[in-house]
């Protein structure tokens, strides 16, 4: 997978700051708060006995005590989780560094608010990551080119490096931008930020939104009724279905669901059937352009589901994940392992998604390379598949347990 | 400190002017595309790499093959209402801010997202049933 790995800036914990400075709290991040909390919020379950078992404190003790050890350091765990709040604030000094001027943009960016990044927190023998929700809104340092070219001059004397100090608190799990993904992701949302220099001076105080803010200026939440994959809805009747697909792509093709399909599903309409995939070997494998469309119908010939693809000359992931967030807003669920995977809206039954692996959600966006090895050559990028598909969620509930 | 490349800026999203109020807004319900009436446009170039993000935008929003018939633009089951300005330009509002603008070139179309991309669109041909 060529995605750009995510960018893992360390925390620099205890960094010691000039009187300048000093006002801010020069506090050890509480990592195991931290997590804490993020178990809290999220009811992302901690085996506290677990924990406690591995722990310095009853590591310490000997084997004839360590029974005792456990329980009271479970306890005192337990105490902990039942006290986190989203109330509680963290400091935190993170090393970072700003980027080149984007002159197309007229501004800098900080390198920990750019998508992707996250801070590393080691807690209880596990790494949480830490992302911001109102990350976008800090992140631009704007600024008119000729006094640009005065402050690129100071950032390069810096190395381009700055500590960024951070005041924040947890807000919940996962990441909104869809671009930190994998277990204990602790969405925080920042209360103020400042960079400084090695002396301690103020290099640039970035805006902060509080995160609801933040959230309503960029895009609404998500509305399943309104939801549309390239254009395309469920609950729609599948003649007009197929017109419009015979109109947009040409021949259309109805088939029944099949045995193993979904309770609930009778058949389905198909545009291009197998055509957006490469298959090793095949004689002429789709080219990009090429479009697919599947929809599902119940037996009132009603569409239930509807599935998009398009194959597409090599685009980054960055790119599908920025345009699907454009459109859809804040994630609800993320899964990058073999490709990209994005999810909106509420849960649905696992049978119904295209990928398994991925978000179970009504809406969901995948991004994959289309591998055709054997034909494509080493010096060709591979291909890219995106593919999209809106499930009727309320419908599916309904018929889940028939 | 480690030392690591710097990714893609994320986009900033423009503000693009809503069309004129009067229109009925067809985004809570889902439209058929007229089966004769407009022309339909695709993205031209599709194998272009260049073209890759732009078409990608497109394609998120149902505008990589389109309906244009006269100022309705039916993107998948989506009646989007354009308001037309100088020029022949045609101005789309899409979802979350996001807008397009539609801009004759001669005998083709370019379609451009406020958002910075653009790609060129072609009359599609007919289609080998037809």
């Amino acid at each position: 997978m060529r995605l750009t790995p995510i960018t893992i800036v360390r925390v620099a914990l205890g960094l010691l700051l000039t009187a300048a400075a000093a006002r801010a709290q020069d506090a050890q991040l509480d990592s195991a708060l931290v997590a804490l909390t993020y178990h809290k919020l999220t009811g992302d379950a901690l085996d506290v006995n677990a924990v406690a078992a591995q722990s310095e404190a009853v590591r310490r003790v000997s084997e004839f005590d360590r029974r005792d050890a456990t329980a009271a350091e479970a306890a005192r765990i337990q105490a902990r989780l039942a006290g986190a709040t989203a109330a509680h604030e963290f400091f935190v000094r993170v090393d970072d560094e700003i980027s080149q001027y984007d002159h197309d943009r007229g501004e800098f960016s900080v390198g920990l608010f750019q998508p992707g990044y996250y801070v590393p927190v080691q807690a209880f023998g596990q790494e949480y990551r830490l992302v911001f929700a109102n990350a976008e809104r800090a992140r631009p340092i704007p600024m008119p080119k000729e006094q640009a070219r005065a402050f690129d001059a100071k950032l390069q004397s810096l190395g381009r490096r700055v500590t960024n100090e951070i005041r924040f608190r947890i807000v919940g799990g996962g990441d909104p931008a869809g671009a930190v993904t994998g277990p204990r992701v602790v969405r925080a949302e920042l209360l103020g930020v400042r960079l400084l220099d090695r002396a301690g001076q103020v290099v640039y105080t970035p805006t902060i939104a509080p995160v609801t803010a933040a959230a309503a200026a960029a895009t609404p939440a998500f509305d399943a009724a309104r939801a549309d994959v390239a254009g395309f809805r469920v609950g729609v009747k599948a003649k007009e279905l197929e017109g419009t697909l015979r109109r947009l792509f040409g021949p259309v093709t109805r088939g029944s669901a099949g045995s193993n399909a979904f309770p609930g599903y009778a058949a389905t309409l198909v545009v291009n059937d197998m055509g957006c995939m490469s298959l090793p070997g095949r004689r002429r494998n789709p080219t990009p352009g090429a479009v697919c469309v599947t929809a599902f119908l119940d037996g009132d010939d009603v569409v239930r589901a509807i599935r998009v693809e398009r194959l597409f000359p090599w685009v980054d992931a960055e790119v599908f994940r920025r345009a699907l967030v454009q459109k859809y807003g804040p994630v609800a669920g993320a899964e990058s392992g073999s490709g990209m995977s994005l999810g909106w809206g509420p849960a649905v039954d696992a049978r119904l998604v295209y990928d398994r692996s991925g978000p179970h959600t009504a809406l969901t966006a995948h991004w994959t390379e289309d591998d055709d090895f054997m034909s494509r050559g080493l010096n060709r990028a591979a291909d890219v598949r995106v593919v999209l598909q809106l499930v009727d969620a309320e419908w599916a509930t309904a018929h889940a347990t028939r | 400190m480690g030392r690591y490349a710097i990714r893609t800026m994320p986009l900033f999203l423009a503000a693009t002017a809503l069309a004129a109020c009067g229109h009925k807004d067809d985004a809570t319900q889902a439209t058929a595309a007229p089966s004769r009436a407009g022309q339909v446009w695709e993205a031209d170039h599709a194998e272009d790499r260049a073209n890759a993000p732009a078409t990608l935008v497109a394609f998120v929003n149902g505008l990589h093959v389109v309906v244009l018939d006269g100022d309705d633009a039916y993107a998948g089951m989506t009646r989007l209402h354009a308001t037309s300005g100088a020029d022949g330009k045609r101005t789309i509002p899409l979802a979350n801010g996001l807008g397009a603008e539609l801009v004759p070139v001669g005998d083709v179309m370019e379609l451009r997202f406020s958002s910075g991309e653009s790609l060129p669109l072609r009359k599609q041909p007919p289609h080998a049933s037809e």
